[in-house]
């Protein structure tokens, strides 16, 4: 009943909002706002129940029965003062940070040996495959290469001689720098995005002025400070333009951690954590306070990642109206 | 450079490509060959057998994973594209007041998916929605509409109206000349980007997995990571099952090459 009568508000508010289209002028706002209230509707109320439920205790008997107990701010001392809670949150961010740098250092290099061998079309075809499969996939495929025991790579590392391979074993125990447990996800997530920003970086270069290129080549300079000093420069809006979203979407990451160790306290990111209130603890409360807690973080780290970046473009431009 | 040294390079570029696709390589192995021999690969005669493929086509929730996903992606694309085209023409046309718009759309691009689990599960719980495809398109929707719209824009831009100026001098009306104009000139790049959002909604996890529950919407990545059961993971049928999951994907990005690369870097390469 409540269902069918959901799906009649969904399709009632689509047919509405496709009327309101059909209807208004053609003026820009007049275009974009039957978008922006769907992701009004979808995002912003989502994000403020978010808020909402997070000073409610969600959890136990009354998960189905509101009205659920008000408990203010106790959900948020409750995640702040859980160890694994903060712990998800730096994974993530490490797991970004280091993801990110290499994907650019190994992306940069691929992108400049396909332009020098001026590799062919079949090349760049092949390097599209691990872009475009499920991540998950790409995590399962990773542990099974790092398997123990008929893994693809202990079988090579045995037929060197060199002694196992064994990033997937867990059970260290203390923080190091860099958790052991991220190691094995991120070489899946390395392997899956570097070839995207070895296309990207090869594309950009190719669309290089040939003329400069020549220019450059006939004052004499050696190709190592051309690099340096015409073609990275050039590069440096589409490279940054590719950190951040790749950055992004590693701040999301779920699949891989979720393929090589499910719900597993010792390598848990945030998504991994929140699914896991969401669906095995079903404490929706403390949920609610990780998410809300955990986008804070993200607005500040991004604002001081995007900081640098943006400072000289807003000077300029306030420079340029003066 | 000289011939060889050319050829000395894309022998190494070569070599490099082939190094890093290995594990795709393994994996069409591990779907070829029968289980035993893929663990133990000693002592029995190499033969390739398709048991593999069979064992998961074969199993009940393939053909239902199979519906679902495809449901899940062409009603997420087809509701994202009503939105996004409008839109995305605006920001186009009238680049020089676009900046605000666009950076709204975008910034819910911004928000990891996770963050608003929790609420969409309370929600569809009280509506008694959980597990049925309308959850996932939902959601679907609120996660690519903003990033879509802009990407769009990015690939119409530079938009010139003349066209509908004078379509209009014409006694169209303003809709009819934008539907005109749209069709006349963008209805490739749409279709293009249309491919890409359904490749990504096709390879969707997080949330098919966190809003399938029950097993009646499982999407097809949901039945792949349904081969490991506890400690035993069925890898031969893991894999033939992932290579079909890859098939269809890999024929669509291998169709617009370049406007995948554009759409993952938001047109950061033309």
């Amino acid at each position: 009943m409540l269902t069918e009568g959901f799906r009649l508000i969904l399709v009632g508010l689509c047919v509405f909002l496709t009327w309101r289209l059909v209807t208004a002028g053609v003026q820009l706002w007049q275009l974009v706002r039957p978008a922006l209230s769907v992701l009004f509707v979808f995002t912003v109320i989502p994000l403020s129940l978010t808020l909402f439920f997070s000073l409610f205790g969600i959890a136990g008997v009354n998960l189905r029965s509101p009205p659920w107990p008000f408990v203010a701010l106790s959900n948020y001392a409750a995640t702040l003062t859980n160890q694994d809670d903060l712990l998800a949150c730096y994974r993530s961010v490490v797991f970004s940070l280091v993801a990110v740098a290499l994907e650019l250092v190994l992306g940069f290099a691929g992108g400049l040996l396909l332009r020098v061998s001026s590799a062919g079309y079949l090349l760049r075809s092949l390097l599209v495959i691990p872009v475009v499969m499920p991540s998950l996939i790409a995590g399962m495929l990773w542990r099974s290469m790092f398997d123990s025991g008929f893994g693809l790579i202990n079988r090579l590392a045995d037929m060197i001689g060199l002694p196992p391979v064994t990033v997937l074993a867990l059970g260290e125990g203390g923080t190091t720098l860099f958790p052991r447990g991220l190691l094995a996800p991120l070489v899946a997530e390395v392997w899956q995005w570097t070839p995207f920003v070895v296309l990207v970086v090869s594309l950009a270069l190719a669309q290089e002025p040939r003329a400069l290129r020549d220019w450059v080549r006939s004052q004499g300079t050696s190709s190592l400070r051309s690099l340096l000093h015409v073609s990275l420069p050039q590069l440096a809006p589409v490279l940054g333009v590719v950190a951040g979203l790749r950055f992004i979407d590693c701040l999301k990451v779920f699949d891989v951690v979720w393929a090589m160790y499910g719900n597993n306290v010792e390598t848990a990111t945030v998504s991994v954590r929140l699914s896991g209130y969401a669906l095995e603890i079903r404490d929706l409360g403390v949920g609610s306070a990780l998410s809300m807690l955990f986008l804070l973080a993200l607005a500040c780290l991004t604002f001081l990642l995007a900081w640098p970046v943006m400072k000289p473009i807003l000077m300029r431009r306030e420079g340029g109206h003066t | 450079m000289t011939v060889w040294a050319s050829r000395l390079w894309r022998l190494l570029a070569t070599l490099c490509v082939v190094c890093w696709l290995m594990p795709l390589g393994w994996m069409l192995w591990g779907a070829l060959v029968p289980y035993e021999y893929f663990i133990y690969p000693t002592g029995r005669l190499f033969s390739i057998t398709l048991a593999n493929f069979a064992e998961a086509l074969l199993r009940k929730d393939w053909q239902g994973a199979f519906v679902s996903s495809c449901l899940v992606s062409f009603a997420t694309t087809a509701i994202v594209m009503v939105f996004a085209v409008p839109a995305a023409y605006a920001l186009a046309r009238w680049p020089k007041q676009a900046m605000k718009p666009a950076l709204l759309l975008l910034s819910t691009h911004f928000l990891p998916p996770a963050v608003s689990l929790i609420a969409y599960v309370i929600v569809f719980q009280a509506l008694d929605l959980m597990d049925t495809c309308t959850a996932q398109v939902v959601v679907g929707v609120a996660a690519q509409l903003g990033y879509f719209c802009v990407l769009l824009a990015v690939n119409l831009w530079p938009f010139d109206s003349s066209f509908e100026q004078w379509l209009m001098t014409q006694g169209a009306t303003a809709m009819k000349a934008m539907m005109h104009s749209l069709w006349a000139r963008a209805r490739q790049p749409i279709a293009r980007v249309a491919l890409l959002l359904s490749l990504i909604q096709w390879n969707e996890y997080f949330y098919a997995l966190a809003l399938s529950g029950g097993g009646k919407s499982q999407t097809l990545p949901v039945v792949v990571s349904g081969f490991i059961t506890g400690q035993d993971v069925k890898w031969g049928p893991m894999f033939a099952g992932s290579a079909m999951v890859i098939v269809p994907a890999l024929l669509i990005a291998w169709a617009v090459e370049r406007s995948l690369l554009r759409g993952f870097s938001l047109g950061a390469v033309r």
